[in-house]
């Protein structure tokens, strides 16, 4: 009579068995489960606030008169202010970025500047990164440099902004944060009580750190 | 006492117990993306580098009136004087090239014995008389005299010339050695009035005139790398420079003259001979087909 060397031992591993590898299927799964949120839950993201500083504010006056740097200074706030309104929807806010169009963004360019706007989108603003990025914060909004021209008449028609904008950017997909980082030099145009852009340069570059 | 199904059921429950562990196998990866199995996989990285240079285009080509008075001191374009130099620039903004037209001062043209007294009456009938003449349409002005232009010369640092060939003329004050030299205002003057001590007299003279212009441009394109000191050329241009270019278009002739190489623009002296007319030395000028090649794109 063929003798079994483990009879209990089997019988009790067969009938644990079923239960073993369910127990060990959960637990290699267990760690790969992820929290899924629906939308409608999730927390708004963050909005990263515009506010851009001023370096050096250059008053070019043929004439050499004596207020030409305090009126300057006062076209400065203006430059400011459209500085702040272009990089929160270029950068700074989701909500403005539409897809990656940037709506908002031509109305700060001239009439004539406005085609420019579209055809160089991707190194102006977030565009094509905008759907795989959820949030970001920005640590670096200067103006470094602003040169003001001063006419014969004392107006200020035209200037020239030089200015650096640095940020971290959160991925969608829940990535390593994305430091970007965007130089830029936008020649202004005096339009009505304010400037608006009319030629640039700018570079663009967006990445892991 | 053995069961007799035994070996059979202990069989049967280990196929089972196979089958069931396959079941949930394929049940939980089936269900696995989503508990986030999928993202197991490792994500790509997000990098991005992009660049841009934008600057309105002037579309059309343009021709500009360049003209200097023999105004020994007085504002830029004040008329009373006469025009010792006298050209036309030719631009195309899409070529990103041009012509520079100098037209010897005693030339016989538009009705005037010498057009250099043109001048006298303004800026305007000098371009009137030039755009006769040639059949070019142009659009603009930009004039000065000697005073001024010394200024404007000594206001930017002084220009690098390549001086074609040795000058030494009391008149004018030129005195060079042929190779690069750093000119600064008064310099600029003397090599730009020469014509006592030159090759072909007045021809040599306006031929020279352009020769600087292309120099200054040469300068201009090196310093404007850095795009505010386009503003030192604007402050000096305003100082001594009188010219009917608004002020916008004015940036947009700066944008666009830094991407503008000087070997593509040509210095073009029209061609003609001296001789007299009505006891006067005037110069009668054969263009030959050079104005037509020049005014419709701007390019010789």
């Amino acid at each position: 009579m063929r003798q079994n060397a483990f009879p209990l031992a089997n019988n009790r591993l067969l009938r644990l068995l079923p239960l073993l590898v369910i127990v060990g299927l959960l637990l290699g799964a267990c760690d790969k489960v992820k929290e899924v949120v629906p939308d409608a839950i999730k927390p708004e993201p963050k909005l990263a606030a515009a506010n851009f500083h001023l370096g050096t504010v250059t008053a070019v006056d043929p004439q050499n008169r004596s207020d030409s740097a305090q009126k300057a200074n006062e076209e400065a706030a203006k430059v400011l202010a459209l500085m702040n309104a272009f990089y929160s929807a270029a950068f700074l806010d989701p909500a403005k970025w539409e897809g990656g169009q940037h709506p908002d963004l031509a109305p700060l360019f001239t009439a004539e500047a406005q085609p420019g706007v579209a055809a160089n989108l991707t190194s102006l603003a977030m565009s094509d990164l905008s759907d795989k990025i959820e949030s970001v914060e920005s640590g670096v909004q200067n103006v470094d440099r602003l040169t003001m021209f001063v006419d014969e008449d004392g107006s200020l028609p035209v200037g020239l902004a030089s200015v650096s904008f640095e940020a971290v950017a959160q991925p969608e997909d829940g990535g390593d944060e994305v430091t970007i980082r965007h130089a830029a030099s936008y020649w202004l145009q005096r339009d009505g009580d304010g400037y608006r852009i009319s030629a640039f340069t700018a570079d663009l570059k967006a990445g892991a750190e | 006492m053995t069961h007799p199904s035994r070996p059979l059921l202990r069989r049967a429950s280990i196929a089972g117990t196979v089958l069931f562990s396959m079941v949930i196998g394929l049940v939980w990866w089936t269900l696995a993306p989503i508990f986030g199995r999928a993202e197991a996989a490792e994500t790509v990285g997000i990098s991005k580098v992009a660049g841009a240079e934008w600057r309105p285009e002037l579309g059309e080509p343009l021709f500009i009136a360049v003209l200097g008075t023999d105004v020994r001191s007085g504002p830029p374009g004040g008329g009373g004087g006469r025009c010792d130099a006298i050209h036309i620039v030719a631009i195309n903004p899409q070529q990103k090239a041009g012509t520079i037209l100098n037209f010897p001062r005693d030339s016989k043209i538009a009705g005037y014995t010498k057009v250099n007294a043109a001048c006298t009456g303004g800026v305007g009938p000098m371009v009137q008389a030039l755009s006769s003449a040639t059949g070019i349409p142009i659009q603009y002005y930009v004039t000065t005299e000697f005073t001024h232009f010394t200024n404007l010369v000594n206001d930017l640092g002084g220009v690098d010339v390549n001086v074609p060939y040795n000058m030494r003329d009391s008149f004018s004050g030129a005195d060079f050695r042929p190779g690069v030299i750093r000119m600064d205002g008064r310099a600029a003057l003397a090599f730009t009035r020469n014509r006592h001590d030159t090759p072909r007299g007045d021809f040599s003279r306006t031929d020279n005139q352009g020769l600087f212009m292309l120099a200054s441009l040469a300068k201009f394109r090196a310093e404007a790398a850095d795009p505010h000191r386009i503003f030192d050329y604007m402050q000096a241009g305003r100082r001594h420079l009188k010219t009917d270019v608004p002020i916008n278009e004015v940036i947009k002739l700066l944008l666009l003259a830094r991407q503008v190489d000087p070997a593509a623009v040509k210095n073009i002296t029209i061609n003609g001979s001296t001789g007299s007319s009505g006891g006067a030395s005037v110069v009668f000028l054969a263009p030959g087909d050079t104005y037509n090649r020049v005014k419709d794109d701007g390019i010789y």
